[in-house]
């Protein structure tokens, strides 16, 4: 049994992946080495890694997408089999149904909940409110922007209102206005609606900014190297930016991010992960 | 500068038309030399003159110059049954299935290997065949029609389904799909432009294998006078049958356009 710390709503247990190498089933690729982490409930937790560290692997299989090789994942204690409504996930690409309205994209898990077209109604309109798009709800997604598609594709899954949030990259896409803007938008949406989000980025500044807690995470193979709380005081905002905590404790986490790039070796080909 | 650019652009336009309208134009008129009195005789090529009045009669039967006076709608209306009944058959059995190859490996492996057999045989090859199953005439036709539409509806489907994005079928899962649900919410809308597109080329066969099936010998439809203009040496018949057919192909096109831009999905998708 790896960590299991008290009131954990999401933990992460000893989860190992591997692939089929390129000489087929004789050799494994391991991507994922014994990674453990829990998220207490209410708390925002970052994942913080060079790109090709597996994080987005690890997010698919907490979300349901890809089975682990070995180990598991619990959501309020109970093992998780297979993507589910109550882990929302904001992709970091353009996930939304280009042929729904924004009204009918974050109504979307409602009607499969089987809600009431009233309720449906009341709630996409005060979730539209919750991220800033009145007025936009009968536009189509191609219609917006990239930052207020990703306001819909988090309205989307808050709108459920799901145990855990999992966010892979979502804003690295945008640029820097847009980025600074969602996440001004995340820490208020996070002060009104308490939310377990699990937040994958590689920008030390928005990991910083969002988290209580940072993982830093290390390739090859990927695995956690530091485990980072954060304490600045909520509610927080931007101007965090310019303290000198804040700088004090990024200057520590880009040195963790160096040694986790010189730690981790290219991704090579060795035995299967321990069972 | 904004009006020279506006001027030139549509100096422009009407230079691009009058290139466009060169050719036909010269057409027109290699034509009408062509069947002036000292040329072609009436009954190999009749003069713009004749086939425009012909045209016209064919149409709306006011001239009554030859049997066919006003006998456009009867025939039209008996070769669109046909061409709506055997694109229906296609349509119904093609999309489902190509949908269902598309999203489910095992029905994929089960039917896809056949169909792509059966799909090397050119439609005219199945005449013989039709003929002999359901005889000359009407069956025959429709049946023509329906195999020819079903290929390109089956094959686009089935390549629309297979190519919906993985993303949207994951984010489908974590809102709370089930498996059904992904078909019908997701992959039926994601694979549409394609299946739209698979219909067009269909479609625009069913023209083709209905002028076919109607050569054989029915008694009415479009095919059919031309068959018999040709018996009774009328070629301005002939060639008005032609371009009836041509109109008629255009027509069937715009009007399923329209309607698939009537359905639910987004304008973009056609």
């Amino acid at each position: 049994m790896g960590l299991r710390e008290r009131g954990c709503l999401l933990v992460v247990e000893d989860v190992c992946k591997s692939f089929n190498g390129p000489n087929g089933r004789e050799e494994f690729m391991t991507v994922l080495n014994r990674v453990n982490l829990c998220v207490r409930s209410g708390q925002l937790a970052c994942i913080l890694g060079p790109s090709g560290c597996g994080k987005s692997t690890l997010l698919n299989i907490i979300a349901g997408f890809e089975r682990p090789t070995s180990g598991c994942v619990l959501v309020n204690n109970r093992k998780i089999d297979g993507p589910g409504s109550d882990r929302g996930v904001v992709f970091q690409e353009d996930a939304l149904f280009p042929w729904l309205s924004v009204r009918q994209n974050i109504g979307y898990g409602l009607v499969r909940a089987g809600r009431s077209q009233k309720e449906i109604r009341e709630k996409v309109c005060r979730f539209i409110q919750l991220v800033g798009l009145e007025g936009y709800s009968e536009f189509y997604p191609d219609q917006l922007s990239g930052g207020m598609k990703q306001r819909v594709a988090l309205a989307r899954v808050l709108v459920n209102e799901p145990d855990a949030l999992l966010m892979d990259e979502p804003f690295a896409a945008l640029d820097a206005m847009a980025r600074a803007s969602m996440q001004s938008l995340l820490l208020d949406v996070w002060g009104t609606l308490p939310q377990t989000i699990l937040f994958i980025t590689h920008d030390v500044d928005e990991a910083l900014i969002l988290s209580d807690r940072i993982y830093v995470m290390t390739a090859g193979p990927g695995s956690i190297l530091e485990d980072v709380l954060v304490a600045f005081p909520r509610p927080r905002t931007l101007e965090i930016m310019a303290t000198a905590d804040f700088q004090a404790a990024k200057l520590k986490l880009v040195k963790l991010l160096e040694r986790a790039r010189d730690g981790g070796r290219p991704l090579e080909i060795i035995p299967n992960c321990p069972m | 500068m904004i009006r020279f650019k506006s001027i030139l652009g549509k100096k422009h336009i009407i230079g691009t038309l009058g290139i466009s309208l060169f050719l036909p134009a010269l057409l027109l008129l290699v034509w009408g030399i062509s069947t002036l009195p000292s040329g072609l005789p009436e009954y190999v090529l009749p003069s713009p003159r004749e086939l425009a009045l012909t045209t016209w009669d064919f149409f709306w039967g006011s001239l009554h110059r030859s049997p066919y006076s006003g006998a456009f709608w009867r025939h039209a209306l008996a070769s669109s049954e046909r061409v709506a009944v055997g694109f229906f058959l296609a349509a119904v059995i093609g999309i489902p299935l190509g949908l269902a190859a598309g999203s489910i490996r095992n029905i994929e492996r089960l039917v896809d290997m056949s169909i792509q057999a059966i799909r090397s045989v050119p439609g005219i090859g199945w005449l013989p065949l039709a003929m002999i199953w359901f005889g000359i005439g009407n069956k025959t036709t429709v049946f023509l029609i329906a195999m020819a539409g079903f290929f390109p509806i089956y094959v686009n489907s089935a390549q629309g389904a297979r190519h919906v994005r993985i993303i949207w079928k994951r984010a489908a899962y974590m809102l709370g799909a089930d498996r059904w649900t992904i078909f019908t919410t997701i992959i039926l809308p994601g694979a549409m432009p394609s299946v739209v597109s698979g219909l067009r080329v269909a479609l625009g066969l069913s023209w083709a294998y209905l002028v076919l099936g109607e050569l054989t010998g029915v008694p009415d439809g479009l095919g059919a006078v031309i068959m018999d203009a040709r018996m009774l040496g009328q070629v301005d018949i002939i060639i008005v049958g032609m371009f009836s057919i041509a109109l008629l192909g255009r027509l069937s096109d715009r009007l399923l356009l329209f309607l698939i831009g009537k359905l639910a999905w987004r304008r973009e998708m056609v």
